[in-house]
């Protein structure tokens, strides 16, 4: 034990071959993070396969067949201008996981610098940071991106960038738990002992162990940006017709719930699938990389 | 407990600053004339231009904007609509009443779904009940409220035909009618994390030594569950009750849209989707105001029933 946290590489952790082994055996026998990832897994298909997976053109309407229920034709039946709502489901992925992926990409790419940063420097700075937090945690993501929707106007790129921003805290408050603890270590202050430059320092010790906290907060903010964005959609705040798009096909479903309830359903279970998904895996993920707080 | 509300409301300040300063810069770094993107960016009479300009001081230095703003917003000025030609505040007050009736409603149904279902989880851990509770509180978490809306809709209004599926009804016990499957689709979702947390803190509770003593001393399992458990793991459940709140508000817009009610939520997602911004800057303002409130009194709360917390034992 004692080498292994003398060793930088031992703590860099999944680096290491035989913890990465062992990551995997223990991925594997969590039945909850399996399930996730085969979720997962599915929709990142769907995403990069959508048109040969889809069976039709997600945007061509045949009149006639409008509202058609499911049959051998329409697996899922069809939408009120004739479209086929299986093909637009599949694409609908990409508007709504990519979306909700780049918005956790976004407060990544913010949250992870400004995190090592606040606790780094410590005193005032650290303070005022951590107070914004503490406000942005508190207060729902959505509503301020209402406000952002309103000036800025609706579409899936606004949307997007409101709430990557609006994320940045779940992200940054983790990183900055990590360098704190990390900062007082041996190791590190072995390292600034020995005069090595303080970018080497978080290289190499802080950012590898930030890596484990931050999959796992990050499979669960997947889940609550697909909510999100699925919601301004539904309002017809983000994804704009007619590019499919999960939320917009579930308010279009609405209203024609009574003669075709079929297209609110399948969107809805949609929605529920993906987020569940990733609900599941970041659970598991915790489970399997903090058995600490798992215990819980 | 007076100093324990003091100083808790100094540190909301700077919330309400925070808030303030993003939406009112927000519209301001928005490229184009402000005024117009008040209107939403239509075209409007050179008068009505004048008048927002005059309303909200834009040809004042930004920093005197700023002031003069708070300043009505600390007397209660919340802005004017000028799309619908009213004041804000009227327009708030006007849907408040029905706003306020599904929120109480809807966490009052989570508590009840909820708390037994978490202590009863705790109790008999992995029974039926157990995993019953767990899938709920995991489908629950992950579906999203308007889609169990819309489920709650097919079933009971179009399929059964025994509950009104829209609008909010002629006041009285209509309005109650009309009240109750929004309440329940927002309860299933907010009772989802509830549960969970009752459970875990149960738990947690259920393994300390003083439970072993109580049932050593005789005690009933009721007494001791109830009294002794579920009193300590009262304070985690309150935690994330409080914190839900956020969630409660998102939720109530969401679902007030979904059943057509006429509330806060469909004023707010109606001036978005027509961009009314002073109506949106206002509302704002308006619900973190509110949200400050709530958590004062969630922190009191706690002083209430953890001494530790009244007499500063807790940071």
């Amino acid at each position: 034990m004692a080498a292994e946290i003398l060793t930088p590489g031992a703590v860099a952790g999944a680096t290491t071959p035989s913890t990465w082994s062992m990551f995997l055996w223990r991925l594997r026998s969590n039945s909850k993070a399996m399930i996730g990832l085969g979720i997962v897994i599915f929709l990142l298909i769907l995403i990069v396969f959508a048109p040969l997976l889809a069976p039709k053109d997600p945007n061509f309407g045949v009149l006639p067949d409008t509202l058609a229920s499911p049959s051998r034709d329409y697996l899922l039946g069809a939408d009120k201008n004739g479209r086929d709502v299986l093909s637009r489901l599949i694409y609908g992925t990409r508007t709504a996981l990519g979306g909700a992926l780049m918005v956790v990409l976004i407060s990544e790419l913010i949250g992870v610098p400004l995190g090592i940063w606040a606790a780094y420097k410590g005193g005032w700075v650290d303070e005022v940071v951590t107070r914004i937090f503490d406000m942005l945690l508190a207060f729902p993501p959505l509503l301020l991106s209402f406000a952002v929707v309103a000036a800025f106007g609706p579409s899936l790129r606004n949307v997007v960038l409101s709430l990557g921003i609006l994320y940045v805290p779940f992200i940054a408050r983790v990183v900055r738990g990590v360098t704190l603890v990390q900062k007082e270590m041996v190791y590190t202050e072995a390292a600034r002992a020995m005069g090595y430059p303080q970018s080497r320092i978080i290289f190499r010790h802080i950012l590898p162990n930030c890596i484990s906290p931050v999959i796992v907060v990050s499979s669960l903010d997947l889940a609550y940006a697909l909510l999100d964005i699925a919601a301004l959609s539904y309002l017809g705040l983000g994804v704009q017709p007619p590019t499919p798009d999960w939320g917009n096909m579930l308010a279009e479903g609405q209203t024609v719930l009574l003669t075709a309830p079929h297209i609110a359903i399948a969107a809805g279970v949609m929605i529920l699938i993906a987020v569940l998904g990733f609900n599941l895996l970041g659970d598991g993920l915790r489970d399997v990389l903090d058995p600490r707080q798992a215990k819980r | 407990m007076a100093r324990l509300i003091v100083t808790r409301l100094l540190t909301l300040v700077p919330m309400m600053f925070v808030i303030t300063s993003i939406v009112f810069f927000m519209v301001r770094f928005v490229p184009g004339d402000p005024a117009r993107i008040m209107v939403g960016g239509q075209r409007t009479t050179p008068a009505t231009l004048e008048a927002i300009r005059k309303q909200y001081n834009l040809d004042k230095p930004l920093l005197t904007q700023y002031g003069m703003w708070v300043e009505d917003l600390v007397h209660g000025d919340l802005g004017r609509s000028f799309r619908q030609r009213q004041d804000v505040r009227v327009l708030i007050a006007d849907r408040l009443g029905i706003t306020l009736q599904l929120a109480g409603m809807s966490f009052l149904i989570s508590l009840l779904i909820a708390v037994p279902l978490g202590i009863i989880a705790a109790v008999r851990r992995n029974s039926w009940v157990d995993i019953s509770a767990t899938v709920f509180s995991l489908i629950g978490a992950s579906s999203p409220v308007f889609f169990t809306s819309i489920l709650l809709i097919l079933v009971f209004s179009y399929k059964l035909n025994v509950m009104p599926a829209l609008g909010r009804g002629d006041g009285g016990l209509d309005t109650f009618k009309h009240l109750i499957m929004p309440a329940l689709a927002l309860g299933f979702s907010l009772a989802a994390i509830t549960t969970r947390i009752t459970r875990s803190s149960m738990v947690e509770a259920l393994t300390q030594d003083y439970i072993e003593t109580a049932r050593s001393k005789g005690l009933s399992s009721r007494s001791v569950v109830m009294k002794h458990a579920f009193r300590n793991a009262l304070i985690p459940i309150i935690t994330v009750a409080g914190l839900q709140f956020g969630y409660l508000l998102v939720g109530t817009v969401l679902v007030d849209y979904t059943f057509g009610l006429g509330g806060l939520g469909a004023l707010l997602v109606d001036s978005v989707q027509r961009r009314d911004y002073p109506v949106v800057q206002g509302m704002t303002i308006f619900v973190a105001g509110v949200f400050i409130v709530i958590n004062l009194g969630v922190d009191v709360l706690y002083g209430i029933i953890d001494p530790r917390v009244r007499f500063g034992g807790r940071g």
